[in-house]
């Protein structure tokens, strides 16, 4: 039955998860905002510059791919929209991203789980390089 | 770099971060409490039960599974946070929902983000579902559930175990 007790459990199950979620959130939070505000990303992006024709993008991709990564999804797409990028193009990268995005945040999200997530983050990067290249090849 | 408005934009994005997981989460915590005493939540598991028997997990599973892949990692692992507190959850069970979840989550509000500025939709669903289904297999296979789980978990009843928190 429902009862005022089912609406008192929800609340409290509700905020205690997101006092969970807040206390790992906010550093982070600050953390990258940071980041974004130094030369890093672009500095790292510059580096991968080269090996960005194995997954068939340009080197300037490479600025999305990290920012993504680091950063969310918004940011990685405010780099591609400045790219003139072809429709496989977009495909490979968002499909790269997807794999692995916003990994600082979602590591610590998922740390709080009881995980160690060193291993979840080299397989998203790993996951994340192998469907570029196989999309490269099948589309 | 001024660091006074750095600092400023850091707090109030992270605040309206927390603002928008609020959002979502306190609402569909409360949802979940009202299905759970309609007696819903038994049978929601049920439609998760061939994916529990094929990882060899307890139904109780299925619940932070498929809230993350609908809803983000952050909703995923909140529910986790709740199942493992409510005891329902081997740390096996844990890493095997976390592997799912990192692969493959918001598969809904992500994906259209990419559609949106031109990707191929199905080309981004698809392959991230078959690639966390087949990972995790292997995972399930590797690791060997607790023997309390086997062959059938015994249903715990709810509240059961809050006590004994982990966390």
């Amino acid at each position: 039955m429902v009862k005022a007790d089912t609406c008192r459990r929800g609340l409290a199950n509700g905020i205690w998860v997101l006092w969970e979620l807040t206390k790992v959130t906010i550093p982070i939070y600050i953390f990258i905002t940071f980041l974004k505000h130094t030369p890093v990303l672009p500095w790292v992006a510059d580096q991968c510059a080269p090996f960005m024709s194995l997954v068939g993008l340009p080197g300037e991709a490479s600025l999305a791919l990290i920012m993504g990564y680091c950063l969310n999804l918004y940011a990685a797409i405010g780099v591609i929209l400045s790219l003139d990028l072809t429709t496989k193009q977009i495909t490979i990268i968002a499909s790269m991203l997807l794999f692995a995005h916003h990994l600082f945040l979602e590591s610590a999200i998922a740390k709080k789980t009881g995980v160690k997530v060193s291993g979840l983050v080299a397989l998203r990067l790993g996951l994340s390089f192998l469907s570029g290249v196989f999309l490269n090849l099948v589309i | 770099m001024p660091v006074v408005e750095v600092l400023r934009e850091a707090v109030t994005g992270s605040l309206y971060n927390i603002f928008q997981m609020a959002c979502f989460i306190i609402p569909i915590m409360f949802f979940i409490e009202v299905l759970r005493d309609l007696n819903v939540l038994d049978r929601l598991a049920g439609l998760g039960a061939p994916l529990s028997r094929l990882y060899r997990m307890p139904r109780e599973a299925c619940l932070p599974l498929f809230a993350g892949l609908i809803f983000g990692i952050a909703f995923g692992a909140g529910v986790i946070l709740n199942s493992i507190r409510e005891g329902h959850l081997s740390i096996r069970d844990i890493y095997i929902i976390n592997v799912f979840l990192v692969i493959c989550h918001g598969v809904i509000d992500d994906t259209v983000l990419f559609i949106a500025i031109g990707a191929e939709g199905w080309l981004l669903v698809v392959p991230r579902v078959v690639t966390a289904l087949i990972v995790c297999y292997f995972m399930s296979r590797v690791f060997k559930p607790p023997a309390d789980h086997l062959p059938q978990p015994v249903p715990t009843a709810p509240g059961d175990g809050k006590a004994d928190s982990p966390l």
